[in-house]
């Protein structure tokens, strides 16, 4: 009888318990240290430095992948709980949150930043899925400046091609001010910070404001054009939120390279002046 | 029309993720992941490049910094560069940080941090135990473990800690002492638990877990003998009109008496001086002892039988065998091993208990006579070296007697023999007995000589021409003193004597009589001293300290009244080294205990001495005290219970190191 998987909830419930339970003991052997007049210091310094080792693996696996390592998503929560160990005893180690000399005030600095962006990572890589989904489509990131090349070509396209009658100048026109600079520009920085849909809603309440003027042949290529707007925005949506994930996590990763390094330095400092 | 109608088909050539480029429909574009690589090289380059600039930039000194130090080390190290600053402690700052990854070749040579530490606190902590714990050798922790587990013998202990895996015979100072806390953090602020890791004996809350005191703190060795029950309950009540016996005029707060502050910054003078705590009573009393003086030679008659031999032994000392031989004499004469055995003989070294059942016969005597006559040659050449050597040859050392010879002019010493031992066959010459003043003003003291001494003519015992005073006059026969003075002497005494005259006479007199004097008509060079603290007395008692408690010469000295009278108050004196006085501040005790009084007497009930020391009622004491078996039986002992009043956990505190020190020993 093949064995049952453990639900994601409980998983989840588990993984908490057990850190939970480390960072309790952790604390106790710390306060165990302290009270026999040990250098406490040197085990909680441990814990976080083997904690930092750990958290890289999580990109060893992600270029290994054709390893049986197990898949993303335990190395990703297992990528998770040891970061809040190693927070928790990283706390335990320092005698202040931000350290003293420039050395020291740069390593506690890097451990924050990458901390906090592991806290930001958790939080997007949970709501930027949800946001993607209901949006619809599925954009490779890769691919998107050749597919907003494409609605570009096809909005041109049809403008071009369209039959020519009286109202065909009035969304000539309206194509030529409004909706080709849209499709050809890049999205702008403000909307990939805060992705909104607010130009689409005022290009798309404008073009509806002619159809008044439009036959029904113009008409209908005036809502083949709205539709490439609602496209366009989408995949500007989907550009937003993917290089949002994607800077996240090379900052994450590259701060945890620096992390790493100076903790490197930080050791070999510590081994060396530290002397009964 | 809805956004489903709106269909764009897939490039027509085949991109891989994680592909530098892709290519779609002959446009070539740049991949994610060549844009993330060369972000990313970028961003360490810029990182490497800011933290390069950061390093140039910052002052060595704040570069590496794991937290601030200590106040006092802080300010010690203020003014060193930042190598040196680290390299103070750490034997690694002193390395450029290239060699920081290599291990040194002589790295187990090297010095390590606690070395660092005592090089600097050698002063104050004993280097051949600074490693060990509590500074005591095995031994003596053994034995005070022993100690705390009989107080706590009924104790049971529900506390639990965990125990050290410390090495307690090589004890960094970093366990107790860690640094880089910041300028308020204190270096010696441990717990209880943490001061308790490497007690095999724990307690928990103080009031009901700690030991009794026992007889803290009237164990403790002091060097004056007080008898605090008797003053309180009998001498002060009946004295100069009922003064009350206040604890503060003998144990006064530091500012009372001048202290330095720095030293008793948080401390009691332990005993005020002499002239102010005790004078008052004892002035007068001391002064009636010191006249008695002690005397350094002194000859004993001996019988013409045994002096036949000497020609020039005194004829006032000859007779029936008489007198004493001093103990500073005895000291002197038995660096001759053959008058050791022969004064050995003499029971308390007075010829006076000689009788006929005494095996010593004329030629022993004859002996005797000789030594002391040799004695006297020696002393007349040689002078204060003789004496010196002698005495170090009996066990007393020069640097220990010297302060008291220092003012025995040597004058007196030459004129031993042209006064006392003058050769009988020599014409007779007049002879006086005399106690020679002049010798006591040194050539060139001008005091002594052109005023104190000069010839005023109002000298009660300057004898003088005219006068007429049959006590004073010359006496060949040696029995009436007769003070000689070189100096003309005008004998208008009674004339033109008046109260001030008669105050500097006495002064006069009394440095006539005090200090080194030969007395021809007693044969005898003795010293009378002037003050409490003579040093000459001083250094004798010392001296002697050096010697065993059974030596016969010290048991007879310290018998003598006017040392019995300084040992009655300073027994610490008789052994070497000699301990007169107390420590000016009660800084320290002889264990680990401490006790801060001024803290104490902030609070108002406490600032009544008598609120904790309770002297012992005279008739609670039965018969006299023992000082002997408790250094301060005289007190009711100190419960436990007056402390626990305030210092509990939520009071004043309950912390080890509030009472106790760590560092025991001092250098």
């Amino acid at each position: 009888m093949a064995m049952q998987p453990i639900h994601l909830r409980t998983r989840r419930r588990l993984a908490i318990a057990v850190t939970t339970l480390a960072i309790l003991i952790l604390s106790y052997l710390v306060q165990r240290q302290t009270m026999q007049l040990e250098h406490a210091a040197f085990l909680s310094g441990s814990a976080t430095f083997v904690c930092l080792f750990l958290l890289l693996l999580i990109g060893v696996r992600r270029r290994i992948s054709f390893l049986p390592l197990g898949n993303m998503s335990m190395w990703t929560q297992i990528h998770i709980h040891v970061g809040i160990f190693a927070s928790a005893a990283y706390l335990h180690h320092v005698p202040r949150v931000i350290g003293n000399g420039f050395f020291e005030s740069l390593l506690s600095c890097l451990f924050l930043f990458v901390a906090g962006s592991g806290i930001y990572g958790m939080y997007i890589s949970r709501t930027l899925p949800r946001r993607l989904a209901n949006v619809g489509g599925e954009y490779r990131f890769d691919r998107i400046a050749w597919t907003r090349r494409q609605i570009a070509e096809m909005a041109t396209q049809l403008v071009q091609v369209g039959q020519s009658n009286a109202a065909t100048p009035v969304l000539t026109k309206f194509y030529e001010s409004t909706l080709a600079p849209f499709f050809q520009r890049q999205p702008r920085l403000a909307y990939i910070v805060v992705p909104n849909g607010q130009y689409r809603r005022r290009i798309l309440a404008d073009l509806k404001e002619l159809d008044r003027y439009f036959e029904q042949e113009t008409r209908q290529t005036a809502g083949k054009l709205a539709s490439l707007v609602r496209k366009r925005d989408d995949l500007d949506y989907h550009f937003a939120l993917q290089l949002r994930l994607r800077c996240w996590v090379l900052m994450h990763s590259l701060f945890s390279i620096l992390l790493l390094a100076c903790s490197i330095v930080h050791v070999a400092i510590v081994l060396r002046f530290f002397g009964n | 029309m809805r956004d489903d109608q709106t269909s764009i088909k897939p490039p027509s050539s085949f991109d891989r993720p994680g592909d530098a480029w892709s290519e779609f429909d002959g446009t070539r574009q740049r991949n994610w992941s060549s844009v993330r690589r060369r972000l990313t090289f970028l961003a360490l380059a810029i990182a490497t490049l800011v933290t390069g600039v950061g390093f140039f930039v910052t002052p060595s000194s704040r570069i590496f910094k794991p937290g601030p130090l200590s106040k006092p080390h802080a300010q010690i190290l203020a003014g060193t560069l930042t190598k040196e600053r680290c390299g103070s402690c750490h034997s690694g700052g002193m390395q450029s940080p290239l060699k920081w990854l290599v291990p040194s070749p002589n790295h187990e040579h090297s010095m390590t941090q606690t070395d660092l530490c005592l090089d600097c606190h050698k002063r104050t902590i004993p280097m051949e135990n600074a490693r060990r714990a509590h500074n005591l050798s095995r031994s003596a922790r053994k034995q005070l473990t022993a100690a705390l587990k009989a107080a706590s013998a009924n104790r049971v202990s529900l506390v639990s800690i965990p125990k050290t895996r410390l090495d307690f015979d090589n004890v960094a100072c970093a366990v107790c002492h860690r640094e880089h806390h910041g300028s308020d953090a204190s270096l010696i602020d441990l717990s209880n638990s943490q001061c308790q890791t490497c007690h095999s004996q724990v307690y928990g809350d103080f009031a009901n877990s700690h030991p009794e005191w026992g007889n803290w703190p009237y164990d403790q060795t002091s060097e004056i003998r007080f008898d605090h029950s008797t003053h309180a309950g009998k001498h002060f009540p009946g004295w100069k009109g009922g003064q009350s016996f206040d604890c503060q005029s003998c144990h006064p707060m530091p500012n009372q008496v001048g202290t330095r502050a720095s030293s008793v910054e948080d401390a009691m003078v332990r005993v005020a001086p002499f002239e102010t705590a005790c004078a008052g009573c004892h002035d007068e009393s001391l002064r009636a002892q010191l006249n008695e003086g002690i005397s350094l030679i002194s000859l004993p008659t001996l019988p013409s039988e045994a002096t036949t031999a000497l020609r020039d032994w005194p004829e006032s000392a000859t007779g029936f065998a008489d007198g004493r031989v001093t103990p500073i004499m005895h000291l002197l004469l038995r660096s001759d091993s053959r008058l050791a055995s022969l004064l050995r003989k003499i029971r308390d070294d007075d010829l006076g208990n000689l009788v006929i059942k005494d095996q010593i016969s004329n030629q022993e005597l004859q002996a005797l006579a000789k030594g002391i006559s040799d004695l006297c040659s020696e002393i007349v050449n040689d002078g204060h070296a003789a004496i010196l050597n002698r005495m170090s040859q009996s066990g007393i050392q020069d640097k220990a007697l010297h302060p008291a010879l220092v003012p025995l002019p040597t004058q007196l010493l030459e004129t031993i023999k042209s006064r006392w031992m003058r050769d009988h066959s020599d014409p007779p010459a007049q002879r006086s007995a005399s106690v020679d003043s002049q010798d006591l003003s040194m050539p060139g003291d001008s005091l002594l000589s052109d005023d104190l001494l000069a010839p005023t003519g109002d000298d009660l015992l300057l004898p003088t021409d005219e006068s007429d005073d049959v006590l004073l006059l010359p006496d060949d026969s040696g029995d009436l003193i007769q003070l000689e003075s070189n100096e003309s002497q005008s004998n208008d005494l009674s004339r033109d004597a008046s109260n001030a005259t008669a105050s500097r006479d006495a002064e006069k007199q009394q440095l006539l009589l005090d200090g080194w004097r030969r007395d021809d008509g007693r044969l005898t060079i003795s010293y009378r001293g002037t003050q409490h603290a003579d040093p000459v007395i001083t250094a004798f008692i010392e001296g002697f300290s050096a010697l065993p408690d059974t030596d016969p010469a010290k048991r007879d000295f310290s018998e003598m009244p006017l040392i019995k009278n300084c040992l009655s108050c300073h027994p610490g004196a008789s052994h070497s080294p000699s301990r007169w006085a107390e420590p000016t501040v009660q800084s320290a005790s002889i264990d680990s205990n401490k006790f801060h009084h001024r803290p104490h007497l902030n609070v108002s009930k406490l600032g009544d001495c008598n609120h904790c020391h309770q002297v012992t009622t005279l008739n609670d004491l039965d018969g006299e005290i023992d000082f002997a078996m408790n250094s301060h039986p005289d007190f009711q002992p100190l419960t436990k219970s007056a402390c626990a009043a305030c210092h509990s956990k939520e009071g004043a505190g309950e912390n080890c190191t509030q009472c106790h020190r760590y560092h025991m020993t001092r250098p």
